[in-house]
């Protein structure tokens, strides 16, 4: 057969235009599309959540990965592209203050009765803008080839000058949110006062060997040894340990951890409201968390979700032990004041 | 078709390509200058009363002269060799470009393979005890200046290597049988022949490396953040767009105020030479 080159034209316009419209085309109809991260994160919701919810309703769940879903959201603020979206609890206070979310009734995703309201993203009238599914905790991750966990029983280790050079440490915007938060609960504040925290975190900043822009390179720092040390993430440790690197420990030092919840939240005006509310009291039930956490080592936040004798071998214990040990700060105040602590903390590095 | 229109029709492209940069600025600067329809100074007395802000803006032009300068040191022999070449020079092009064919951030981890404080180097010098601990050849402003030469390289040898092409061989053997050293014949004939492109590939290697956002992100250590670092912050973290574009514009003034004086040295260089080839 030969194609003339009108009909080559019409065929690439045509296949062109096809590529271009499933997304805006799915998010009127048919399944829902959860926005979400990508690696590991995608992997979970896919198996965990969306696959069992789709055999149990029939209603097909897409997840996308994206690297930045609240940029997404944000792009598309007016025109939702997307039903749902994965966030951390920061991002979910600030979407919500710029009236970016839809809201829902307790009614509506009743499931969130299970979960303890001090993890609720929530509007001031009280209606739910975020399900909270699971919590990671920000701890110590220790490349016991390199240090020992006993070196870093405390957060005030971390400024220690005996670990110039052998430390990692995030960016400043996370630096805002987690190290300061945690360090200035180290320092005998909170995230309200932050002068204590700030010199340790000043203290840190000397040590690192150099400041990690992703994830994958913080756990490739970790795993090769450039760094003995960093604050890190739960759930990053447990993918590193499920992949055979047994020797990257996560402490929960003396202090605690910080407690990080996520959040799924839709976008204001999201289609087939009735069908994300459905999505979401899925994702606020107990099973589909405790499927979570034997995949990733995320800790649900349904008070019902039970752990198997090898998620409390790993945890180091039930849920509740593990969430008596972790500290769970004023989120809201932190997403309001993030600009100005990045400013700060911009400021002190500059000075070093 | 008549001519003007044929003119037209061919220019419209460009003029649409043109109109919606042009437009992009406009809005670029005009966002960070509006604020609530009024027209306020207010990012950018934040951004230069910030010394960090100060010290970053510093740090990145240095950086982009400093990678610049490296890179000329390396494209301009690179590109006389080429273009001397009487082998297969489309080979040796392939090489130079080669690089483009693998991601930005593949690169720069490359160099976290070799630098690194696990890497090859350094194991090399722990290992054969001529270090006692490892070095630290990356996470500072080496680590970045070395990022960068090597993704912008390719740029300079082929902006100098462009002119290089079209400056006869015999020029360069008229010196040297009048007498010329090959110092003298380089001096005289070659460099001002050919700094046409070394200007052209100053000015886009400069302009590059004052933007780079991913290579002093993975190569830079906690005091090389450059401004294209911020702006990508404030942009995908903050959705801070006016601060974004003020520091955007920032950087262009900064920028301008290096690459035009090029640009005009570049003109009057390639009118003086147009000139003496007519004489």
């Amino acid at each position: 057969m030969t194609l003339t080159r009108r009909q080559t034209l019409a065929s690439a316009l045509g296949a062109t235009a096809a590529l271009s419209m499933p997304a805006r085309l799915f998010a009127q109809s048919g399944p829902i599309l959860h926005a979400s991260w990508g690696g590991g994160v995608g992997d979970t919701w896919t198996v965990a959540f969306a696959g069992p919810y789709t055999a149990d309703t029939g209603t097909a769940v897409r997840i996308v990965e994206l690297p930045n879903p609240e940029a997404q959201f944000r792009a598309h603020a007016g025109d939702p592209q997307y039903h749902t979206g994965i966030g951390t609890f920061v991002q979910g206070v600030n979407m919500m203050r710029d009236d970016m979310l839809e809201t829902f009734s307790l009614d509506e995703i009743p499931n969130m009765r299970n979960i303890d309201e001090k993890y609720w993203l929530k509007t001031e009238d009280g209606r739910i803008a975020g399900v909270t599914p699971y919590f990671a905790y920000y701890g110590i991750a220790v490349n016991t080839n390199e240090a020992s966990v006993e070196d870093f029983q405390s957060w005030k280790s971390v400024a220690d000058p005996k670990w110039k050079g052998r430390l990692g440490m995030t960016r400043p915007i996370y630096l805002s949110t987690y190290d300061l938060t945690i360090l200035a609960k180290a320092a005998g504040d909170d995230e309200y006062d932050t002068a204590g925290g700030m010199e340790l975190l000043k203290g840190m900043a000397r040590n690192v060997l150099n400041v990690s822009n992703s994830l994958a390179q913080q756990n490739t720092m970790l795993e090769r040894g450039e760094v003995a040390a960093m604050p890190f993430y739960s759930v990053r440790v447990w993918s590193l340990n499920e992949a055979g690197v047994d020797y990257v420990k996560i402490l929960i030092p003396e202090e605690g951890a910080l407690l990080l919840p996520y959040v799924i939240f839709a976008p204001k005006g999201v289609k087939d409201r009735g069908m994300v509310a459905d999505w979401l009291n899925h994702i606020a039930s107990a099973a589909p968390q405790e499927r979570g956490a034997a995949l990733s080592g995320y800790i649900p936040a349904n008070r019902d979700a039970v752990a198997t004798s090898e998620i409390k071998a790993k945890l180091g214990g039930e849920y509740d032990d593990l969430r008596a040990r972790l500290y769970q700060p004023d989120w809201g105040y932190i997403a309001e004041n993030q600009k100005d602590i990045v400013a700060a903390i911009d400021q002190m590095l500059a000075t070093l | 078709m008549s001519r003007p229109l044929r003119i037209a029709v061919l220019l419209l492209p460009s003029a649409i390509l043109m109109g919606v940069f042009l437009f992009g600025l406009v809005r670029l600067i005009g966002s960070s200058l509006l604020i609530e329809g009024r027209l306020d100074f207010a990012y950018y007395d934040a951004i230069l009363s910030r010394a960090d802000y100060v010290a970053m803006l510093g740090r990145t032009l240095r950086t982009a002269a400093m990678t610049t300068f490296v890179c000329l040191v390396l494209g301009f022999p690179t590109a006389y060799f080429v273009a001397r070449y009487r082998g297969n020079r489309n080979f040796l092009l392939l090489l130079i470009i080669f690089p483009w064919l693998v991601s930005i951030v593949v690169r720069s981890y490359g160099w976290v393979v070799i630098l690194g404080p696990r890497g090859l180097i350094n194991s090399l010098l722990t290992w054969s005890g001529l270090a006692a601990r490892p070095l630290k050849l990356m996470y500072n402003d080496f680590g970045v200046i070395l990022g960068l030469a090597h993704v912008l390289l390719p740029f300079m040898i082929i902006a100098i290597l462009s002119v290089m092409m079209q400056i006869p061989r015999n020029l360069e053997e008229a010196s040297m049988s009048l007498g010329g050293r090959p110092g003298y014949s380089f001096r005289t004939v070659l460099l001002p022949l050919s700094l046409p492109g070394v200007l052209t590939g100053i000015t886009l290697v400069y302009l590059m490396a004052t933007g780079a956002i991913v290579t002093p992100l993975l190569l830079g250590g906690l005091g090389n953040t450059m401004l294209g670092t911020e702006i990508f912050q404030e942009v995908m973290h903050f959705f801070d767009y006016p601060k974004a574009a003020a520091l955007a514009t920032v950087l262009l003034v900064t920028a301008l105020a290096v690459v035009l004086p090029i640009q005009i040295l570049e003109r009057w260089l390639a009118r003086r030479l147009s000139d003496g080839g007519a004489a």
